[in-house]
């Protein structure tokens, strides 16, 4: 009689019992492996940023109050071998949303000159940046937002802006990208819109952040410090950050997802264990007096011990496997495009979050066996035997 | 005939551990239920629940929000002629012109910085925006004074009465607070409001940002609103309480997302009560049988096992619902990605929240003993009996 044949007899001993304990684990544990997925997602979306070694300059009051746009020469200037910058580009918010749509689409005028090697890594082709830099209208578009909207390369598109002074302004797609961060956003360039801006007599052509591209991590909290100096105490007093750090205030917009998701997930883990903590006692007071025979012919403590902790961990295996097999199956066919503001195209459940899935689900299912395989242990034989079961 | 409560709590206490463990596994979904109800409940009448139902809230056409938004004062002349706009006591109509900027300040919680909304009224706006109630002074109009919101005063560094605020385009104007006010728990709460011309001047603005008309009564809306968007002012018209309304969406996804997520939690703690009351049918099967042999009819113990059931759900809901107190009355703020600037709100359990996470304990409890207490029903009498 081999610890395998046991095991599963005594799984099916009592099969719906089995069955609702490993639902009961599958679901929690579905739930816990798309929230970690979804933290580690954005996790990457940061690390990626910030290989980038990319740094924003904004007004110290309020990122809404625009810096004027000569700002960009004398940042460059601060640098004038370009030692330490690779490049700088303003950007300037566009607030652009597609007549009678109802959301908004995160829409930025930015430098058409110093785009393509600021944001190098949209992986340009040669004829991309060409029309970028040839036509006036032309922009480029998340991969989010050209699905929601149904837009191809070549299309002709109109957007609405909603900040002052209400342009509405046709565009030509130049450019889809899927790269991670950049899949919600739509790029335009800022010499079209300022000019429109101008025709409608706002003649302060300003931009929102200017990014700057670093050579190496050593030059950016260089020019960090260098920067916010050098405007200190001028009219247009700057605040310098990392992508992240910028990144960072806009993610409170959702009341911390991150941390809401980790919450979660620590919850999850508690349910789990009672579930299988109070499985594992059940089944244990049912089969006192059949543990009692076990240890009657001969079966040593450690070989009892050992059946009464595998079925528990057994158990929990089987029911996280359960649950963490078809929420990686549905979460690669639908994506989470329908959560449009994640700056992600598809949520893709990490090894990382079943490996962790499953180291929990070992340890739970150890700790709620631990206590019947010691009670199994300490079993008096005799008057286990006795009792009437 | 029914079988008496007192059978069913004294059943409980027979799997002391078993009955222990599902009332844990309850009430760690209904506590996460509350907090995550409450936080997203807060969030949404921080905004959701602003407005007065008979004031109408003017709108550039192409602009979302205030803070986006501009009123030339060609076009805010024309506000005044509004049908339906009520009479103040000068005999002016009650039209209040806002101009709201934003400016940067640090939680108190971590000096991480937030975008608070700084509104610039006149004295008209007091009598337009009347569930206002200032405690300490009003600022006096032509100074450089200011009063603070009670959620922005209780979340952001530097806004009591007697503190310098530094606003305006370069932030070199100062301010004395001298008041804080109260609106009911509505956004107003979380902005800081200034004399219009002082903010004007301050932030270098030639225009307003909206306007507010509070009209006769609010059947005068659709008329008041037509005179807006039509031809003769071609700005945009929407009621006060659905603007805000507008605003709350993006909360709402949130809540959405979370509900999503404790109702799949919800379900495991379904199946995990509907263990525990398998086992204790199947512990019970000779008491049941002897039941059935003294007259009780099947309905009777298909009642008893659920109300064993709601009885582990409602104290499992009590438990959770004291588990999730210290929650109560936290204040956080969000960003809007409407506005851009921050909305104070607090996490408040209400009565509503917690009988909504009775309910769904007690739905779950019910559902789970379901499938075992019908099991329990049909127990065969005679075999049961002479079992063991």
């Amino acid at each position: 009689m081999t610890l395998g044949y046991v095991l599963l007899q005594n799984l099916r001993r009592n099969p719906l019992r089995s069955g609702l304990t490993m639902v009961a684990f599958a679901l929690p544990m579905a739930v816990f492996v798309v929230g970690i997925s979804l933290v580690l997602a954005l996790q990457q979306v940061s690390k990626a940023n910030e290989a980038e070694l990319r740094l924003a300059v904004q007004n110290r009051i309020a990122l809404v109050n625009a810096l004027p746009e000569r700002l960009r020469r004398e940042i460059e200037a601060l640098d004038p071998e370009k030692k330490r910058i690779v490049a700088v580009c303003g950007f300037r918010w566009f607030g652009g949303r597609v007549p009678n749509a109802k959301s908004g689409i995160q829409s930025l005028g930015v430098d058409p000159d110093t785009f393509p090697i600021v944001y190098r890594e949209l992986r340009w082709t040669e004829e991309e940046e060409l029309n970028w830099q040839r036509d006036r209208r032309a922009a480029v578009v998340g991969s989010n937002v050209a699905a929601q909207y149904g837009w191809r390369v070549g299309d002709r598109v109109t957007l609405e802006s909603t900040v002052p002074p209400y342009l509405a302004l046709e565009f030509v797609i130049v450019k889809i990208t899927d790269v991670t961060g950049r899949v919600n956003g739509m790029y335009l360039r800022r010499d079209y819109f300022e000019e429109s801006r101008a025709e409608r007599g706002f003649r302060t052509p300003g931009c929102n952040v200017f990014w700057l591209r670093c050579t190496s991590i050593e030059a950016m909290r260089e020019m960090q410090s260098l920067i916010d100096g050098h405007f200190a105490n001028s009219p247009n007093e700057t605040r310098t950050m990392d992508e992240n750090a910028f990144a960072a205030s806009f993610t409170e917009a959702l009341g911390n997802l991150p941390g809401l998701m980790q919450g979660i997930a620590l919850v999850v883990v508690f349910i789990v264990a009672l579930v299988a903590g109070n499985t594992m006692m059940m089944s244990f007071r049912e089969r006192t007096r059949e543990l009692a025979v076990f240890k009657a012919i001969g079966f040593s403590n450690r070989r009892v011990f050992g059946v009464v902790l595998a079925e528990s961990v057994l158990l929990a295996l089987v029911g996280a496997a359960a649950g963490i097999a078809p929420t990686a199956a549905v979460l690669s066919a639908v994506g989470v495009r329908t959560v449009g503001f994640l700056p992600i195209t598809s949520l893709s459940v990490s090894p990382t979050a079943i490996v962790v899935a499953m180291c929990i689900a070992l340890s739970v299912g150890v700790a709620a066996g631990l206590v019947p395989a010691w009670q199994a242990i300490r079993l008096n034989t005799v008057s286990a035997l006795r009792r009437v079961g | 005939m029914t079988l008496p409560l007192y059978y069913n709590w004294r059943n409980l206490f027979v799997r002391k551990l078993t009955t222990l463990l599902t009332v844990a596994v309850i009430a760690v979904v209904v506590a996460a239920l509350i907090v995550l109800l409450s936080f997203g409940t807060g969030m949404q009448r921080s905004v959701g629940g602003s407005g007065h139902p008979a004031n109408l809230l003017v709108l550039n056409a192409g602009a979302t929000a205030e803070s986006t938004s501009l009123i030339w004062p060609e076009d805010a002349r024309l506000l005044v002629q509004t049908p339906g706009a009520a009479v103040g006591p000068d005999g002016q109509p009650l039209v209040s012109l806002e101009v709201v900027v934003q400016t940067d300040v640090r939680r108190l919680r971590d000096s991480s910085s937030a975008n608070v909304a700084v509104r610039g009224v006149d004295d008209v706006g007091f009598l337009v925006h009347d569930q206002v109630q200032v405690r300490g002074r009003m600022f006096t109009q032509g100074a450089r004074e200011a009063i603070v919101g009670r959620a922005a005063q209780s979340l952001y560094r530097g806004l009591n009465v007697g503190d310098r605020v530094a606003l305006g385009r370069s932030r070199s104007h100062e301010y004395e607070i001298v008041g804080v006010f109260e609106s009911a728990g509505s956004a107003f709460e979380s902005e800081i409001w200034a004399p219009r011309t002082m903010i004007a001047d301050s932030y270098q603005r030639r225009f307003d940002s909206s306007a507010v008309i509070r009209l006769d009564n609010a059947d005068r809306m659709a008329a008041a609103a037509d005179y807006v968007n039509g031809p003769a002012v071609r700005l945009k018209a929407t009621s006060e309480p659905e603007y805000y309304r507008q605003l709350s969406d993006q909360s709402q996804q949130v809540v959405y997302l979370v509900l999503g997520l404790v109702i799949i939690m919800a379900t495991g703690a379904v199946f995990a009560v509907a263990n525990t009351m398998y086992a204790a049918v199947d512990g019970r099967r000779r008491e049941i049988a002897m039941l059935r042999t003294l007259g009780f009819s099947r309905l009777a113990i298909v009642a008893a096992f659920l109300v064993e059931a709601a009885m582990i759900a409602g104290l499992a809901c009590l438990v959770g619902i004291a588990a999730s107190l210290p929650f109560s009355g936290l204040r956080r703020d969000f960003l809007s990605n409407v506005t851009h600037s921050v909305t104070g709100f607090e996490i408040v359990i209400t009565p509503g929240i917690c009988l909504a996470a009775l309910a769904a304990a007690l739905l779950v409890g019910v559902i789970g003993a379901a499938a075992p207490s019908a099991r329990a029903a049909r127990t065969p009498i005679v075999r049961a009996l002479r079992r063991g």
